[in-house]
């Protein structure tokens, strides 16, 4: 049997081609910035992007697109803030996004299978529209997450930072949150949108087992996005499952693999430093500063107290302590 | 527009003002850390600003670079105000300790290349000069066999090292170092004296924030205190605030280990007292 000579099938690997390349790309921005779980929640929210799609009749694709941009601006406003109650803001809007597009699609009149090429992926649906506008949409995201990959990873390395350096981080980190968007919805069609995030943020984990520098995180990260996103559909072709499982699964098999080299190597590399000198703690020219008292010295601290001419010395970590006033003297 | 190095008119009698804040109030928290700061710098000076925990140190040098926004007063940079202020390349920073590493493992050398961004303009490849700048302020620190290394590899000390390092690549005519000291051993920072010596030589301000001037204090003209959110005291050091554990007791005119005067346990005049109470 050739399937590959099945147009079907060669669109959905182009698809998966490209969804493996976007995704890790922008994935290694957010488990910078410490949001792995980012992808997760837009991909809930796109499901009544579809859904709306569905109803209206229009392109579940353009519609998952528009509500997903506007859900990742809204959730780096959120962040932005930094409003203590944000997590649980976040949440009802991850929550609500599901809930909301399974109502919708039944209102729309489609059954749940519809709803679950979405979810979860699938190969056979990929319409040849479908797939350039996905097409045309992942080479915007890894052309953004590239080339401009100095000054993305200094605004997520240390936002501070790059702000004295004058980069807009602002504008940046909104910049990261709408191609998480767009990469959700380009994946789509082939890991689905309940797991996407695993494969912008699995590929990261694996590459970071092998890597020291930013530079070839990413750029392992995307060989192994694409390796695990085209192989699942390969996978998926034979045995009758939604590719967004055999790509996870895929991904998670390459962590699985790279974990224990990485543990080694790490093992090697702690071997091969020079041995620390411990500086002498009973030095009493080290500096000994007032954060290192947690409590006044006193007749009930427990420190050993010692008669000293016209005053009482306590001695605690190598040296004298005498307190004086509002500060110590070092005897 | 002006161009790095051609400053603001300067003549020799009235030095440009670098830095200068005027009645500067902050609130953080709804509580007030700042209040009613003046402070101007001057090009060509090195300030150290000194206090305790807590009295606003910190604070200031962010309002200062404006990374906080006053609740009252107002900021200048290099004579224009903060929020209209572009030149930035001629700003290097040097935060209070926030570890270097990230989420995603980076080497020495990518971290320190983000203190040229500001010199560069966008999806430009870095040129040779920007690599020379790089290099150099990696060797300044002392690093360059560690280079290649992830960051989140290196001690507290050499991480700290890499932040200086950051900023220096900027090569910058204002640099602002906010404990860039602290939990780095004696020999780099004599290096970092040697380096800051060596920019100040070259014309350039520079803002320092410290509890121990250590090996940096014979190149220190000027300190500023600060204590409760204002600023207590500002004119040349004085000794009190160079020796931190200072001495009133005439007996004790030393506290080195190989000092006379130190007592060991157990010699008449300091023994040890039945349940550490004193009589
Ligand atoms: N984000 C914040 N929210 C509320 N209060 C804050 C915040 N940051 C700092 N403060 C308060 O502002 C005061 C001054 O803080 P700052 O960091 O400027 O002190 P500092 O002089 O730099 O101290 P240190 O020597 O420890 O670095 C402190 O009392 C601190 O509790
Ligand atoms: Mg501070
Ligand atoms: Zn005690
Ligand atoms: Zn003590
Ligand atoms: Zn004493
Ligand atoms: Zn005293």
């Amino acid at each position: 049997m050739n399937l590959l000579a099945y147009d079907f099938v060669q669109r959905a690997l182009l698809a998966a081609f490209v969804t493996g390349l976007a995704a890790p790309a922008v994935g290694t921005y957010l488990v910078q910035r410490r949001q792995a779980l980012m992808g997760d929640g837009i991909g809930h929210v796109a499901v009544t992007g579809v859904a709306v799609g569905l109803f209206t009749g229009s392109s579940p694709t353009i519609a998952a697109v528009v509500v997903a941009v506007l859900a990742a601006v809204l959730i780096e406003i959120v962040r932005d803030r930094g409003a203590a109650s944000g997590d649980v803001a976040l949440a009802l809007l991850f929550y609500g996004g599901i809930a909301g597009g399974v109502l919708i699609t039944g209102l729309a009149g489609q059954n749940v299978a519809t709803l679950n090429t979405y979810l979860f992926g699938s190969i056979t649906t990929v319409a040849v529209g479908d797939l350039w506008v996905t097409s045309a949409l992942a080479v915007v995201v890894v052309a953004c997450a590239v080339g401009l990959a100095p000054r993305l990873f200094a605004v997520t390395q240390d936002p501070e930072f790059a702000r004295v350096a004058g980069l807009r981080v602002r504008a940046y980190g909104l910049l990261v949150a709408v191609l998480a968007a767009v990469t959700v919805t380009v994946a789509m069609r082939t890991v689905g949108l309940l797991l996407v995030s695993a494969l912008m943020v699995v590929p990261v984990a694996t590459a970071q087992q092998l890597t020291r520098t930013f530079r070839d995180t990413l750029l392992v990260a995307m060989v192994l996005g694409t390796a695990a996103s085209v192989g699942g559909v390969l996978v998926s072709t034979t045995v009758d499952v939604a590719p967004g499982a055999t790509i996870v699964l895929l991904a998670l098999a390459g962590f699985a693999l790279a974990f224990p080299v990485g543990a080694w190597a790490r093992r090697q590399r702690r071997r091969a430093e020079p041995f620390q000198p411990v500086a002498d703690p009973f030095d009493l020219a080290d500096p000994h500063t007032v954060e290192e008292h947690d409590h006044l010295h006193g007749p009930e601290c427990g420190h050993p107290a010692v008669l000293h001419d016209d005053h009482v010395d306590y001695i605690h970590d190598g040296h004298r302590h005498a307190p004086h006033g509002a500060h110590y003297d070092e005897h | 527009m002006l161009t790095k190095g051609s400053g603001a008119v300067s003549t020799p009698s009235t030095p440009t003002a670098v830095l200068a804040m005027r009645g500067g109030c902050v609130e953080l928290g709804g509580r007030p850390v700042l209040r009613g700061v003046d402070l101007t710098v001057t090009e060509r000076e090195l300030v150290a600003i000194l206090g305790a925990n807590g009295s606003g140190k910190s604070t200031l040098v962010r309002a200062l670079l404006g990374l906080l926004t006053l609740q009252r007063g107002e900021v200048e940079l290099f004579g224009s105000p903060v929020g209209r202020f572009r030149q930035w390349r001629r700003i290097g920073y040097v935060p209070q300790r926030t570890s270097a590493g990230a989420g995603v493992p980076a080497s020495v050398r990518e971290v320190v290349a983000t203190g040229r961004l500001a010199a560069r303009p966008p999806l430009r490849p870095m040129r040779s000069s920007d690599r020379e700048h790089v290099r150099a302020a990696i060797e300044a620190v002392g690093l360059t066999d560690r280079a290649r290394d992830s960051v989140a590899s290196l001690s507290g000390g050499q991480q700290q090292r890499v932040l200086i390092a950051r900023a220096l690549a900027g090569d910058p005519d204002l640099l602002v170092l906010d404990e860039p000291t602290a939990g780095v051993d004696l020999t780099h920072q004599e290096a970092l004296a040697e380096v800051v010596g060596r920019l100040v030589d070259r014309g350039r301000t520079i803002v320092l924030v410290a509890h121990d001037m250590g090996p940096l204090e014979p190149l220190i003209a000027r300190t500023v205190v600060m204590r409760d959110g204002r600023v207590a005291y500002d004119g040349p050091p004085l000794p009190a605030f160079q020796h931190t554990p200072h001495h009133h007791h005439p007996h004790d005119d030393s506290r080195r280990p190989d000092s006379p005067h130190r007592v060991e346990l157990g010699t008449p005049i300091d023994r040890p007292i039945e349940g550490g109470r004193p009589r």
